[in-house]
């Protein structure tokens, strides 16, 4: 059990007013900001509420620590959280999940609403990440090609094609 | 070659519809499931995880110094006895009064080859000349001795080490029938 007052009293700072970005930006303002569409976005690319939590937690450490440095926090931790999603958190290094699963008193609630249309889920988390995640963030964030090949960190020219492949993927799996 | 395209643009119209219904799926169901999930936002969480070093880490960090320094000792240590050994060795006068035997060197060196036996001996030997007699004594051929002594003579030895290597080659030829 770890006390998180503990921890806070303990020359741990309270919140990141102190911490400004290049912009002069405090990091609790970002948090807080970017925090929930952050969540959503994470859910359906993890597919698991938990892990998404666990993935935004950590992407925002990874920006924490970087926070001074960064000169679009917005654009690394967008990247950030899909590369956490990518691996379903393996990729985090044991070191920082055990850390948030320590300080996580009380943990994280999450809570999903009932699926609705069962069979389409089944059938998109049957896809390649690249093909989920490409399909994902075009008809849930609306982005462009472009936008999701930095978020995937690949050629824009590979987006038209993963999503293609998708959907017939898609089409095929619910016409069986 | 012939082809029915009577039936090509009802196909384009129902896939179409398929996709346009596929489209729609996708952006209610992601939608439904995004907006659904509901969290508190921690940001205390980041922040105690971010500053905060685990036991572990303090562990690991304490066993890699600790590599370090000990690595760092070894080095010294073999530098230590490396210089040891490289020093110029003491030198041990010999006594004033005591007359200096010569002494023997005998290097033996052996070469064989695989075609005949062959032994190479060579045999070199030194005699060192005596140090400046002390007074009352007389410098002869090999040392000092005093005016009434007897004198005492080194015997040289000498060593003979012989090796013999034979090779030998067998060739079997076997003609078939």
């Amino acid at each position: 059990m770890i006390d998180t007052d503990a921890l806070h009293s303990d020359g741990v700072a309270d919140d990141g007013k102190d911490r400004k970005d290049r912009n002069g930006r405090d990091f609790t303002a970002f948090y807080h900001a970017q925090f929930p569409a952050q969540l959503r976005r994470a859910a359906v690319l993890a597919r698991s509420a938990d892990e998404a939590a666990d993935a935004v937690q950590q992407a925002f450490v990874d920006v924490y620590r970087r926070w001074s440095d960064l000169a679009d926090p917005d654009r690394y931790l967008s990247r950030a959280v899909v590369n956490r999603c990518r691996d379903g958190g393996r990729r985090a290094s044991a070191r920082d999940r055990l850390r948030l699963r320590l300080v996580r008193e009380p943990s994280v609630p999450v809570s999903e609403v009932p699926l609705a249309d069962e069979e389409l889920w089944a059938a998109l988390g049957g896809l390649p990440f690249n093909q989920r995640a490409a399909i994902v963030l075009r008809y849930y964030g609306g982005h462009s090609e472009a936008e999701i090949a930095e978020l995937l960190d690949c050629s824009t020219g590979s987006v038209g094609p993963w999503i293609s492949r998708g959907l017939a993927r898609l089409r095929r799996e619910l016409e069986r | 070659m012939t082809t029915d395209d009577s039936n090509r643009p009802a196909d384009h119209l129902d896939r179409d519809q398929v996709d346009r219904e596929l489209d729609e799926r996708l952006h209610r169901l992601l939608t439904e499931r995004a907006e659904g999930v509901r969290a508190t936002a921690d940001i205390g969480q980041v922040l105690a995880a971010a500053d905060r070093p685990l036991p572990s880490a303090h562990r690991s960090r304490l066993f890699y110094v600790g590599s370090v320094a000990a690595a760092v000792l070894v080095i010294l240590a073999g530098i230590g006895v490396v210089g040891l050994i490289g020093e110029e060795p003491t030198v041990l006068e010999q006594p004033a009064d005591q007359p200096v035997e010569p002494s023997t060197t005998t290097v033996l060196t052996t070469v064989s080859s695989t075609t005949e036996p062959s032994t190479t001996v060579s045999s070199t030997t030194t005699e060192q000349q005596p140090a400046d007699c002390p007074p009352g004594q007389l410098p002869v051929e090999d040392g000092c001795r005093p005016p009434s002594t007897t004198t005492t003579t080194a015997g040289v030895s000498t060593s003979v080490v012989t090796s013999v290597v034979t090779s030998s080659t067998t060739t079997t030829t076997t003609t078939g029938g």
